[in-house]
Formats: C-alpha cells, sequence, structure tokens
C-alpha cells in the first residue's frame, strides 16, 4: 500500500519545548488514519506540520514520495486541507463563507449549494450569520469551504470536539462517506479512543511527542492507549 | 511675554494633576521643556533657510536634510508602538517618508505650495506628524488584528491563500482604523474644528476664504498622504509576519 505521507525522524521544538522527537511513520493513502494521545503529545503540530503551516526543525516528511520542503506550500495546503480545531467562520454568512474559497482561486463552479449539501446542512443555512452556527454546524460549514479544493487529504484537528451527540454521528458519517466514495485519504487528530476505533482503518498512537505504536483498527490492543 | 502668559496654563494643568494624582505631571513637564525646545529649534533652522534663500544659496540641500530627519525621527516614535515586531522602525520611516513625500510633491507640482522654505518645513511637519500618527495606529491595530484573529488568519492559510490574501481582512481594518479619525476631522471641518494652519492664517490677517481654501488643501494632503502612509506600513508588514513559506511566524 503507498503512503500519503511518510516521516523520517521528524522533530520539532516550540518555545524551547520538545514537542515531537524523532518521529518516523507511514501514513497510507485512501485510509484514515487516526493520530491519538493525550494533550500536548504533540499530535496537532503533527497535523500543522503535515500541510506547511510549520515546518519540521529536524529531519524529513515525504508527500506522496516528494520531500514537503520542496512543495509549494500554497500548492500543498490546497491539495491537503487543514480543519483546524476551532472552526474560525469568516465574517458574513455560510454562503460567504463558501464562497470564499471559490472567489479566492477564481474556480469556475459558483454553487455553494452543493458544497453545504454534500456535507448534509439543508440549503436555508445558506443566508445564516456563520458567526452564530453551533460547533458541529461550524465544522461542517469548514469542510463545506474547503469541498471546492477537491481535497485528496483532509487534515481534521479534533473535528468532534465541543460538538453535540448527534452532529458527531453526522461529523463521523461524514468524514467516512467522503473517503469511501470519494477516495479522500483522511488523517484524523483525536484525544478519544473509542472514535478512533469506530472512524479509522489505522490507529498511531503518540505520546510525549514519540510514537508509541500504529496499527490497524482491527489489532489495536487497548494496553496500547495511553 | 506671551510664552510667559501661556506657562500659567501649564501650571494650572501641572496643579491639577498633582491634586487629582493623575501621575501625568512629570510627562507633562518632559513634553513641555521638550517641545518648546524642539519649536526652538525648528524656528532657528527656518530663519536659516530663509536667509539662505534670500542670499541665492543652495537651501533646498538643507530642506532635504530636515525631511530626512524628520523620517527617521517620526519613523522611531512609530516603530515605539509596535516594540515586538522586527524591523519595525525600517517598516514606520519608508512608509511615512513615501506617504509625506507623495503628498507634498502633488502640492508642489500642482502650485498648491511654492518652493518656499517657509512653506515648505512647515507643510512637512504637518505631512509627516500626521501621517506619523497615521502609520502607529495602522501598526498597532495590525498586531492586534494577527493576536486576535490569528485562526482566522491561519484557516485562511490553511485552505491554501497566500499571505497577502491570509491578511487582507485584517489591513482593510487597519486602514480604516487609522483613518477615521482624520476623516471625521474633516467632516466637522468649520463647524466644531477650526484647525491651525486656518486659525494661523486668519490671526496674521489672511481672507478666511483664503484660509479655508488653503485649509482644505492641506487636510487632503492629509488624508492622502496617510492613505499613502498606511498602506505601504501595512504592505511592507507583510513580511514581518510570515516567512517565505508564507507560515505565521513565531513573535506574533
Amino acid at each position: 500500500m503507498s503512503s500519503v505521507y511518510s516521516l523520517q525522524n521528524v522533530s520539532k521544538c516550540l518555545g524551547g519545548k520538545t514537542i515531537l522527537r524523532s518521529l518516523t511513520m507511514d501514513i497510507p493513502e485512501g485510509k484514515i488514519t487516526s493520530l491519538v494521545g493525550p494533550s500536548g503529545s504533540g499530535k496537532s503540530t503533527l497535523l500543522r506540520m503535515l500541510n506547511r503551516l510549520t515546518d519540521a526543525d529536524e529531519g524529513k516528511i515525504l508527500y506522496r514520495g516528494r520531500d514537503v520542503s520542496e512543495i509549494d506550500p500554497l500548492a500543498l495546503r490546497r491539495e491537503a486541507v487543514l480543519i483546524p480545531q476551532d472552526s474560525y467562520m469568516f465574517p458574513g454568512t455560510v454562503r460567504e463563507n463558501i464562497l470564499y474559497t471559490i472567489r479566492l482561486f477564481s474556480l469556475p463552479d459558483e454553487s455553494p449549494e452543493r458544497y453545504l449539501e454534500a456535507v448534509g446542512m439543508p440549503i436555508s443555512f445558506l443566508d445564516r450569520d456563520a458567526g452564530k452556527l453551533s460547533g458541529g454546524e461550524r465544522k461542517r460549514v469548514a469542510i463545506a469551504r474547503s469541498l471546492p479544493l477537491r481535497p485528496r487529504v483532509l487534515l481534521m484537528d479534533e473535528p468532534t470536539v465541543g460538538v453535540d451527540p448527534r452532529n458527531v454521528s453526522i461529523l463521523e458519517k461524514l468524514v467516512q462517506g467522503m473517503n469511501e466514495d470519494g477516495g479522500t485519504t483522511v488523517i484524523w487528530v483525536t484525544h478519544d479512543v473509542e472514535q478512533a476505533l469506530r472512524v479509522s482503518h489505522n490507529i498511531a498512537n503518540l505520546k510525549g511527542g514519540r510514537l508509541m505504536g500504529m496499527t490497524q483498527r482491527d489489532d489495536f490492543q487497548w494496553g496500547e492507549a495511553f | 511675554m506671551v510664552l510667559a502668559m501661556v506657562s500659567v496654563l501649564f501650571f494650572m494643568v501641572v496643579a491639577l494633576s498633582n491634586w487629582k494624582n493623575l501621575g501625568i505631571g512629570k510627562d507633562l513637564g518632559q513634553g513641555f521643556v521638550m517641545g518648546g525646545l524642539q519649536l526652538g529649534l525648528i524656528s532657528v533652522l527656518l530663519l536659516a533657510l530663509m536667509e539662505w534663500e534670500q542670499e541665492g544659496g543652495l537651501w533646498i540641500g538643507g530642506a532635504v536634510l530636515m525631511v530626512l530627519a524628520m523620517a527617521v525621527i517620526s519613523g522611531r516614535r512609530s516603530a515605539k508602538r509596535v516594540p515586538s515586531m522586527p524591523q519595525a522602525f525600517r517598516i514606520t520611516s519608508i512608509s511615512i517618508a513615501a506617504g509625506s513625500v507623495l503628498a507634498l510633491m502633488v502640492l508642489l507640482l500642482t502650485g498648491a505650495m511654492p518652493l518656499r522654505p517657509e512653506f515648505i518645513i512647515p507643510l512637512a511637519g504637518m505631512a509627516f506628524g500626521n501621517s506619523m500618527d497615521i502609520c502607529s495606529v495602522s501598526m498597532e491595530r495590525i498586531v492586534r488584528e494577527f493576536q486576535l484573529n490569528r485562526g482566522s488568519i491561519e484557516a485562511k492559510l490553511a485552505l491554501g491563500a497566500d499571505s497577502s490574501q491570509a491578511m487582507e481582512e485584517a489591513m482593510v481594518i487597519s486602514t480604516r482604523a487609522a483613518l477615521i479619525p482624520t476623516i471625521d476631522r474633516m467632516k466637522t471641518l468649520g463647524i466644531i474644528l477650526i484647525p491651525g494652519a486656518m486659525a494661523g492664517l486668519v490671526m496674521a490677517g489672511a481672507d478666511p476664504l483664503v484660509a479655508a481654501q488653503f485649509q482644505l488643501v492641506i487636510f487632503l494632503m492629509v488624508v492622502g498622504g496617510g492613505i499613502v502612509t498606511s498602506m505601504s506600513a501595512l504592505a511592507l508588514s507583510r513580511r514581518a509576519f510570515f516567512n517565505e513559506q508564507h507560515q505565521i511566524r513565531d513573535w506574533v
């Protein structure tokens, strides 16, 4: 199976503190891989490094076989889209949020309706103030906002934190559907091991900036959890 | 004599500050002494330039040196408002100089400002002073926008926006915030506010209509120079906020 990302001895320090220590792992293409671990284990920093919002201090990250430092960061971010933990809505309506991406790259398809429908939200939401949406709705709009880019990889940082149980289920099914139907590779950061077991094919266990193990879901041992 | 009488006002303010424990007495004193010395110095320099002009000397060289000094001093003052930003002095001094010199050149080329030291130096002082204020607010505001809305800016970067696109909204907010006080002052011209230049000309016996026209020209110079200053400062600050990989720098 080919890897979408290969990490080779990747280390990262922030503010004098070591966040990731000599991390080596392969993340398979076309699958959902969960990065699990306690707070401060380096999961979010790793995700930010995968689409070059920040760079590694040491080591190498390969994206589809190419060193990310040799790839235009803007091109990489359009292919491997990061959905941040706090899904910041841009000022304006849901429509304007989705149109932001379409207009940013002068994409030909100016129909935000289809992207909203793709994330299971009714069209009536288009003219709502994006700033007044619930946590789960914000996450879905953040995903809808990335869809015009047709991302090959979705990097999701704790997508269900602060989301009510009904919306958690909707979000999980939505992302699983994007993976199964569209072949989108998903890297899903979570501290919830049960969720990782529900949604992902592979689980990587991070602790103190180190990779404690990476297994397929069916081989996961609870003793491996942090 | 006039200065001695006006000093009574100053001592009243200091007494009031001490009485109410406002803690600004020392700053007021320093400001009064510094301001007085600086005004004295500029008067002596202006006098020298005017004499130099009458003698047919190369007074323009002296004027250029004074304008350069204004750029350095106003740039330093403005940069102090954003002490955490790297290369702030370079950004503020270049931007203030660009806005002010451009506005002065327009006045000169349209004939609104004669090429004489008694016009150039005071008008340059107004242009640089106002551009400095506008630059300070712009810089302070853009740093605050980054601190308050870093998540939103990073969300745009995460979608593949480049650094200019990601900070565009913050730039618009900062420019507006910096220019609104000047635009508000322009709206109240003549009703609430009779600014210094017009007041001075009227008191010196000029026709109020001519003084009003001159004041309007000065305001346009301030607004025009201010917009150029603000936009230049914000555009130049992009490299201070982002590295070449369109990543937000650590100091932000």
